[in-house]
Order: structure tokens, then sequence, then C-alpha cells
């Protein structure tokens, strides 16, 4: 029986176990803000959007601060200024010409080695910019299981095991964007009420229940910004794993691409999402089955994007990206959930830059 | 209404036997505010943490331990310490 759900009249209101699941769709007067970032979000509807990026010129007005108690300032760009805990694993010298002022890094897709990739293209979708496209995998339901994993780009997304400074676990997904760096959330790097950075986090690419078919990985060494350590800051929610010079998944399971994309080419993209939820993969061991979808953003905020693909617990730090022929971009960073839409951190060029340098780190 | 953020704990005991349950994995399904999606695997005394949510707040936790899924919806101050029966 097919039970609708009472909000939008969607068809996914339970999932296979009849079990409720977020609402996938809902009104967006429902939405109340979240936080700065989102009073004014920008929607699909609209038929002329602004282009809000760093570094767009804008009037400036004398403006003074309210003196509130335990706020923090940083001067225009510092929330983006990089933090690490040590850089023991990598080459120390990072220079200004690790901070490209592009806006696209293309990725790299090893050779297959007798894998049939199972994504498809949908046969079209010409209000796509640039034929932006969904990865499709048959399946009813809305989150689809990705198995086997050794395909890419699934080969390249990461099951995290986190050990936090005061011995709590914590599951969490990451991406590769080179050899032996995984970008993943800030709070998977970062958490703030359990030492801050973690003790470890074992990096597996590619996990598949009990298959581990590239191993698995040891990081110690990780990288945020201050929005975040410091300031705690939603917009800001990203960071890396740098492994170890001997570790080197990248170098099997190929890397993500990733790019910085304006408001429109967001709104009208398919934005692919896959991780490791923490409900699935009942009986134990949670959490090591990789799952996807796919769906269009439902609207974007200067650093946050929104979209209403499910995700449970565990895909913090999943790579929300687009696909554009057979290249894959990142364009997002997955890391909330909320009833009125789920979301990622945004790479826009300061993200960008981070992630190109981090990448530099890892290759 | 003023809300903070804090992470919050929760121990997680057989309802039977009154044990703590270890390797058990907790999650937030919905809630109030938005929260972060990562999930929290509960220590040999049946600790986890639901980290820096904003209280107070309900929020409906998914658990799932053995081969079992419960859905437990609770209303968290700040001072809430959450003991689950399982």
């Amino acid at each position: 029986m097919i039970l609708l759900c009472p909000v939008c009249f969607c068809t996914h209101y339970k999932n296979q176990k009849n079990e409720f699941m977020k609402p996938k769709s809902f009104s967006e007067t429902l939405r109340p803000p979240k936080n700065g970032n989102d009073k004014n979000p920008l929607v699909p509807q609209s038929s002329s959007l602004l282009e809000t990026l760093p570094g767009a010129s804008l009037q400036e007005t004398e403006t003074e601060i309210e003196q509130v108690e335990g706020i923090q300032l940083t001067k225009p760009g510092e929330a983006d200024r990089e933090l690490f805990n040590k850089l023991n694993t990598e080459i120390e010298t990072e220079t200004e010409s690790a901070y490209e002022q592009v806006m696209e890094e293309p990725g790299t897709e090893v050779a297959e080695e007798g894998v049939f990739a199972r994504d498809v293209f949908f046969a079209s979708y010409p209000e796509l910019l640039e034929k932006s496209m969904a990865e499709i995998i048959f399946g009813t339901d809305n989150r689809v299981r990705i198995t086997p994993t050794t395909s890419f780009p699934w080969r390249a997304i990461c099951a995290l095991r986190i050990k936090a400074q005061d011995n709590s676990l914590w599951y969490g997904t990451g991406w590769l964007v080179a050899p032996r760096t995984v970008i993943t959330a800030g709070h998977c790097v970062f958490l703030h009420a359990h030492g801050g950075w973690p003790k470890s986090i074992e990096v597996i690419p590619g996990m598949d229940d009990n298959l581990r078919p590239y191993k698995s990985y040891i990081g110690t060494s990780f990288r945020s910004v201050v929005g975040w350590v410091n300031g705690k800051k939603r917009e800001y929610d990203y960071g890396a794993i740098i492994l170890p010079r001997d570790s080197r998944p990248g170098d099997k399971t190929g890397v993500f691409g990733f790019a910085a994309k304006d408001n429109q080419y967001l709104l009208s993209a398919y934005l692919n999402l896959s991780g490791y939820p923490g409900d699935k993969g009942l009986p134990l061991p949670l959490g090591d089955q990789q799952y996807f979808m796919a769906q269009k953003a439902k609207s974007v905020a200067p650093r946050v994007i929104y979209y209403e693909i499910d995700t449970m617990g565990g895909q913090s730090g999943s790579p929300v990206w687009v696909k554009v022929g057979n290249a894959r971009y990142a364009v997002g960073i997955h890391t909330n959930g909320h009833i009125t839409g789920n979301s990622a951190t945004r790479i826009v060029l300061p993200v960008f830059n981070n992630i190109q340098a981090w990448k530099n780190l890892g290759m | 209404m003023t809300t903070t953020t804090k992470s919050v704990r929760g121990v997680l005991y057989k309802a039977a036997t009154g044990q703590p349950v270890e390797g058990a994995m907790v999650m937030i399904a919905e809630g109030t505010y938005e929260h972060q999606d990562i999930a929290a695997q509960s220590d040999a005394q049946g600790g986890f943490y639901l980290p820096e949510i904003q209280v107070p707040g309900t929020y409906t936790l998914l658990i799932n331990y053995n081969d079992q899924s419960r859905r437990i919806t609770v209303n968290i101050t700040s001072d809430s310490v959450l003991r689950i029966p399982l």
C-alpha cells in the first residue's frame, strides 16, 4: 500500500520498514529562519537572481555592532582562515600559489578494473545549465543503496569512524579530493564539546558492509577554519583530514573535483548526495552501507545550500555534487538535517581556496 | 524563547536488567531545530551525546542496536540527562 504524506502528498512518507521518515517535501512557508544566513533564501521561483559570491562589489554603509556579551568579531575573510592541529604529515610550505583564483578543480577517475560503472544519464534535461545531471540508480526507495561500491564515484566516498578526545565515538562521511586528502564537515574534525580536534579518525573508502575494498586508514592531522573552530558558525562547517604519507587511497579510488557555482546554476542542477547513514545496515554493524539520493536544490543562501534529499545521522561530511558529462564537481558538504530542509556548507570561493590548499597537502 | 546550544548526554540501558547498552547507534531523526547529521555510538556505560543541539527543544531520536530500531521523542532542556530504557 502506498501511503501519502499528509503535508505534501508525496509517496515516500514511510520507508521500506514502514517507519516514518523525514518529510521530503513541504511548503516553503513552513520554514522558520534558522540563522542569519537563511532569512531571505533564494528559491527557484525567482526569475532574476542576485549573485552574492564573495568578491562582489557592494556599497558600504556605516554600521555599528551591538555590544553583546560573548560576541566575537572577525575581520573580513578571517572566518575562512585555516586552522589545524598539526602539520607533521604534510609539507609545511603553504604559499600564495596554493590559492589560485579558479572556480573549478577537476577530479580524476582512475581506470576501472573490470568494474561496470552503474551510473547512467538522464535522457535529457534541457533546463539544466551545462547539462548538469544526476546520478541515476534504479530502485524504488528514495535513498538507494550503493553496492558494490567499487566503481567511481562511490569508492571515493569514505565512512568515517571518529574517536574524540573524550573517547566518545562518532560516525560521519568524507570524500577524497587528493590521494590522501579527505574533505568532510567541520564538526567531524573539530567537536567543540568533546575536546576539539579528535584523537583519530578511521577513513574507510567505499565501505560496503564488512568489505573494505580499499582498506582503511587512520588520520590524525586535521584542518578546519576560524569560522568553525572559534566561531562555531554553521556557514563555516567544513574541514579536512590529511592522511599520513604512506596512506594514499585516492590513488586507487580516484578523486572528486570541486567547484564554486553561482545561485542560478545551483538552483537548476541536480544535486547528488551519497554517504553512510547510521539508520542503515541492520543487523549490526550499522552505518557501513552507502546510500545515495539526488534532487534539485530547495533554495540557496550565500553560504548554504538547502535541499530535500533524505539524510540521516552519519552522513555529515557527504559530498553534494553535480555531474557534468563524466566529471563530478562537489558544490557542497552535507552537514545538517532539519524538517524544513537538509543542508550543506556551500563551496564558495574562500571554501574552494581552502579545499584547493588542502588538496595540495595531500598530493 | 531563549535557546542555547549544547551537547546533551544520554544513557541507554536494558529495561529488563538495568545493564548499560553498549554499541548502539544514536542519531536525531527530527527536531525542533536544525541539527548536525552525525551519529553517536554508545560506550561501555551506555553513554552517548547529542552534539551541539539547541535547547529547549523536542527531538525524535533513532536508536539502533542489535537487530532492533527504536524511535523516541523527547523534550530536552538545558540540564537534561537522558535515561532511555531499551
